[in-house]
């Protein structure tokens, strides 16, 4: 009789690829064979996400609790404790392993075994995000971030272009400020106080971005499930608003203003 | 003026099971087997002057007849779909919530039947057929623990104690 283990491997590599992420690594612990088809199996996580509250938590005045934690294709949360587990998984499947989207707020901040593996994964996409407009200086300065960046060079792969802000101008921030040749890059700036954006902008660029040009990424609030509007108010200064408080106050606060923009770099 | 009307019947194929059963069915419905209709056009059994009963049957040592009974209702059901992209089903985001509700009722079958389903749709080379196999085994295992897989489809754990050590640390993560 035909059974799960019984199959030709390249079935149950079918059926691996039909599963999310974590029920694919679950599989691995199923038995030898499916172990074995599970160290080759290429692996996609499509969007990996670190986040250190602490800095919010300080600024805030927040109780801090947990402050690193991550999640994986926007559902699967994992605390500190799990993240030293996950870093020890991918430590095994790093090999076959593509990461389509790797975000992490405040990097630096990390402990250096998370920040060697921001440097190890290959990504198709690096989102790097600040909290406070001073966080961006002390990054672009900070070897770490270089290496970072120097080290994803060859692995970071263009995505479309259909929410970039294409100004030559900023494409040249590349060669003024990292001088790699970086595919892909965001760096999401606050801007619920205009001054630190255009600050930045002239800092390192020389130019001045006006509101028009300011995009809002529905993307990132998607997965914490937030009721938002962005309302432009008689002044022009665009305000960020959510109605749902939970027991997170601290998150959405942290949230609130974060009006992204987009840099992309090539 | 009135001219004569040709009746023409579906032509139709013969294939014979491993547990030799024949089975007798319309060419446009197996057209949905890759090694099938290879097999006709290399054999140039498309030739309409020979009789089905003249026809010699296609054999099909890898499929019993109960499960080319699956396979050949499945393809009967899926006739009118129409023609697999593969360049676009690769492209395709990976989902397991788009089963037809024919195929989750059809499927609703035990284990064994199922896997001896996949092994035919594999070997007969049914995409279609193969990919709503792979899937629902997939919505089977979605959301176990190993534990709960190894319960599920009767698997034996194989690993040393050592080796499920190692595999434990690195799945503490997927737990709850």
């Amino acid at each position: 009789q035909a059974s799960l283990v019984s199959l030709p491997t390249e079935i149950i590599v079918m059926i691996y690829s039909n599963l999310p992420f974590i029920d694919q690594f679950r599989m691995r612990g199923v038995n030898r064979r499916m172990n074995e088809i599970g160290s080759t199996f290429k692996y996609t996580i499509d969007d990996l996400f670190f986040t250190n509250y602490s800095s919010t938590c300080r600024r805030l005045r927040t109780p801090l609790f947990e402050p690193f934690r991550m999640a994986i294709d926007g559902s699967r949360h994992l605390n500190e404790k799990k993240m030293e587990s996950f870093l020890l998984a991918m430590k095994r499947i790093s090999q076959n392993t593509v990461v389509r989207k790797l975000r992490i707020l405040d990097p630096i901040s990390f402990p250096s075994e998370v920040r060697n593996f921001f440097c190890e994964t290959v990504a198709d996409e690096l989102v790097l995000e600040v909290i406070e407009g001073a966080h961006f200086e002390r990054w672009v300065k900070s070897s770490f971030l270089m290496s970072l960046v120097e080290r994803k060079e060859r692995a970071i792969i263009p995505r479309g272009k259909e929410r970039s802000i294409e100004k030559e101008d900023i494409l040249n921030l590349h060669d003024k400020m990292l001088n790699r040749s970086i595919s892909l890059l965001y760096i999401d700036v606050p801007v619920n106080d205009v001054r630190i954006l255009n600050q930045l902008l002239s800092d390192f660029m020389g130019v001045q971005l006006s509101m028009q040009e300011i995009y809002f990424f529905h993307h990132r609030w998607r997965h914490y499930n937030f009721s938002l509007q962005l309302i432009s108010n008689e002044d022009g200064k665009m305000v960020l608003y959510t109605e749902c408080l939970t027991e997170k106050s601290f998150s959405i606060l942290h949230f609130n203003g974060l009006l992204g923009v987009e840099f992309h770099l090539r | 003026f009135l001219f004569p009307i040709k009746m023409t019947s579906p032509r139709m194929i013969k294939l014979t099971s491993n547990d030799d059963k024949t089975f007798e069915v319309e060419r446009d419905v197996i057209k949905q087997s890759v090694t099938v209709n290879t097999l006709i056009t290399d054999l140039n059994m498309d030739d309409e002057d020979v009789s089905v009963e003249n026809q010699m049957a296609i054999p099909l040592p890898n499929v019993d007849a109960a499960t080319l009974e699956m396979v050949i209702t499945w393809c009967k059901q899926h006739r009118e779909d129409p023609p697999r992209n593969e360049e676009e089903e690769e492209k395709k985001e990976k989902r397991t919530d788009d089963i037809p509700e024919w195929d989750k009722t059809f499927l609703d079958v035990e284990q064994s039947v199922l896997f001896a389903l996949i092994l035919a749709a594999n070997y007969m080379d049914i995409k279609g057929l193969l990919d709503n196999c792979c899937k629902t085994v997939a919505n089977m295992i979605k959301g176990k623990t190993p534990d709960e897989i190894r319960k599920h489809f009767n698997i034996k754990n194989d690993f040393t104690p050592e080796e499920e050590e190692q595999i434990r640390k690195e799945n503490a993560w997927c737990e709850d």
